[in-house]
């Protein structure tokens, strides 16, 4: 139990629910700026469909308009609700950036939900550009806006943008020096997976902390970490 | 056991469990997932504890995680048959849920009704006040709508007819459903918006009755009103359910009682919108009909009385929904 906590140590927004089948799920709550661009293509979306909508029904007179009304209607309301019900969570915009709505325990959002958090909207945008729902998702570390709150729901990263295990460079493997616990192996696990994504300077620097146990520095002190971790991750040579 | 070694004996499992998902993802809302599904998706539970408890590395620990949820969402997705629910909620459901708000509808009427009452009074007695309500061209504007021979309807065409319903839709439920929203503003907004049309309709009411257009006027509005302004009543209840939660919370947390009445405020929010929809129909082909003006009230009538009586009388003997308070 106490590894586990530590797995998702709270050093990032990521928030855990425990499952019914005794595991923590690490939810990535999104922040207001790819949710405001998310919402903004679906501005654009929808501006787009009530543009073409208009110019085709116009053909038809006064049931083109009538047509148009009530696809107003259902754009202006509902658009939101039947996207996060009937297509996974997600709008258009949030698909794009990768966010999806999600009841607070993890599970898929349901109409009644999805109804008060969209139509919470016309509250979150006062007095002007969502200024309501911005402040709302600064005071609590879900970033839930004011319709989020009333509905119990978040925004979610999917995951899916983030890429799967990333394989260790080959290389050397090398037994520590120390039994390292755990939490350690999985710091040591994560320093030389990411090594790649940083850069050189970055990774010499980090690896100087270790020095003490290395015996290097800068980048002989990254290569012997990352033959530890080829060892604790179990690499053959 | 190493991790390399972990992953190599357990990937088989985890490449069937992800095509499972796939085949179920892909497959349509509520399909059942197969007998086998669970103890795989356990299995992956179990798979991710092992490895969060060896601190095995937290890519591969996410990557579970990520599988684990989409799994957990279709196992776990709240059901949702709203078609066995729909009777129920008419026949019963609603109406005890407006009963047992009947403090609060009693409020949002008065709100509604009360700036109706006291303009035709006040109107009545100082008729230029419709003046300082409405300006002098919307004042023409409703004469010129109202003046016209009851007998003749607004022009008789099917065509204008379906226009004016989706007009009537458009506005209308939009007007109910910023009546609900604003009620997070601790209520204040949906009673503004119910005292806002309260005035609106009271000074064209007011003005019009008194100008001698009273039959063209009365004879349009009593039908699709009597469920037209119950239901601009009750999504004003919605909203001031959830706002009373929110100021008076009783002994749970503020948050949990916004939630509980935000729940509450969506069903009748339902109602509401169902409310509105037959009203918008009635509006465009009855209110608009050339029926005779008698036949016109007492259809009307016949409407309100069949309202107040569904608000009263109906579901009573399946007595009251557990989660309506």
């Amino acid at each position: 139990m106490l590894a586990q906590a530590g797995a998702i140590a709270v050093i990032d927004t990521r928030y855990p629910v425990e499952t019914p089948d005794g595991i923590d799920l690490a939810l990535h709550p999104a922040g207001p700026i790819p949710r405001a661009l998310a919402w903004l293509i679906d501005l654009i979306i929808r501006l787009g469909i009530m543009i073409g909508l208009g110019l085709a029904l116009s053909v038809l007179g006064t049931t083109g308009l009538a047509l148009f009304f009530l696809a107003w209607f259902v754009i202006n309301w509902w658009y939101p609700v039947l996207f996060e019900v009937l297509a996974n969570g997600a709008t258009p915009g949030k698909k794009a950036f990768g966010l999806r709505v999600i009841h607070e325990l993890g599970t898929p959002v349901t109409w009644g939900p999805s109804i008060v958090r969209n139509l919470l909207r016309q509250v979150d945008f006062l007095p002007a550009a969502y200024a309501a729902g911005l402040v709302s998702m600064m005071c609590n570390r879900r970033f839930q806006r004011l319709g989020d709150l009333a509905a119990g729901t978040l925004v979610i990263y999917t995951g899916a943008a983030r890429s799967g295990p990333t394989e260790l460079p080959d290389g050397p493997v090398e037994v520590p020096p120390l039994a390292f616990s755990p939490d350690e192996q999985q710091v040591l696990l994560s320093f030389a997976e990411r090594s790649g994504k940083l850069n050189p300077e970055r990774v010499g620097e980090l690896a100087n902390l270790l020095s003490p146990l290395t015996g290097h520095s800068g980048a002989d002190s990254a290569s012997r970490v990352a033959a530890w971790a080829r060892w604790i991750r179990g690499s053959r040579q | 056991m190493k991790q390399a070694r972990f992953v190599a004996d357990r990937e088989v499992h985890w490449e069937r469990y992800r095509q499972q998902l796939q085949r179920l993802q892909s497959r349509r809302r509520g399909a059942t997932p197969p007998a086998n599904f669970p103890a795989q998706y356990r299995r992956l539970c179990n798979d991710l504890a092992v490895a969060v408890s060896r601190g095995y590395s937290l890519a591969l620990i996410q990557q579970l995680q990520s599988w684990i949820h989409a799994g957990h969402a279709l196992l776990y997705r709240p059901q949702t048959t709203v078609s066995g629910h729909i009777a129920a909620f008419f026949s019963h459901g609603f109406p005890s849920m407006v009963r047992a708000e009947w403090r609060l509808v009693a409020l949002c009427s008065v709100l509604l009704f009360g700036p109706i009452i006291w303009l035709f009074w006040h109107i009545g007695s100082t008729p230029e006040f419709v003046y300082r309500v409405l300006s002098p061209e919307m004042v023409a504007q409703y004469e010129q709508m109202y003046a016209r021979d009851p007998g003749t309807g607004r022009d008789g065409r099917a065509e204008s007819e379906v226009l004016m319903f989706a007009f009537y839709i458009m506005n209308n439920v939009g007007v109910a459903l910023r009546t609900f929203a604003g009620g997070l503003l601790f209520g204040v907004g949906s009673g503004l918006i119910l005292l806002l049309n309260g005035v609106m309709i009271g000074a064209v009411a007011a003005h019009l009755s008194f100008e001698g257009l009273h039959e063209n006027f009365w004879s349009f509005v009593i039908g699709h009103g009597a469920l037209e302004l119950p239901a601009i009543v009750l999504a004003g209840v919605a909203g001031a359910r959830m706002g009373l939660n929110l100021l008076l919370p009783g002994r749970l947390s503020r948050l949990a009682a916004l939630r509980q009445g935000a729940g509450q405020a969506v069903r009748l929010l339902y109602g509401v919108m169902v409310m509105l929809l037959l009203a918008a129909g009635l509006e465009a082909f009855w209110s608009a009909s050339t029926a005779p003006v008698m036949v016109k009230y007492l259809v009307g009538g016949a409407l309100w009385l069949g309202v107040i009586a569904y608000f009263l009388l109906a579901g009573r003997r399946t007595g009251r929904v557990p989660d309506g308070r």
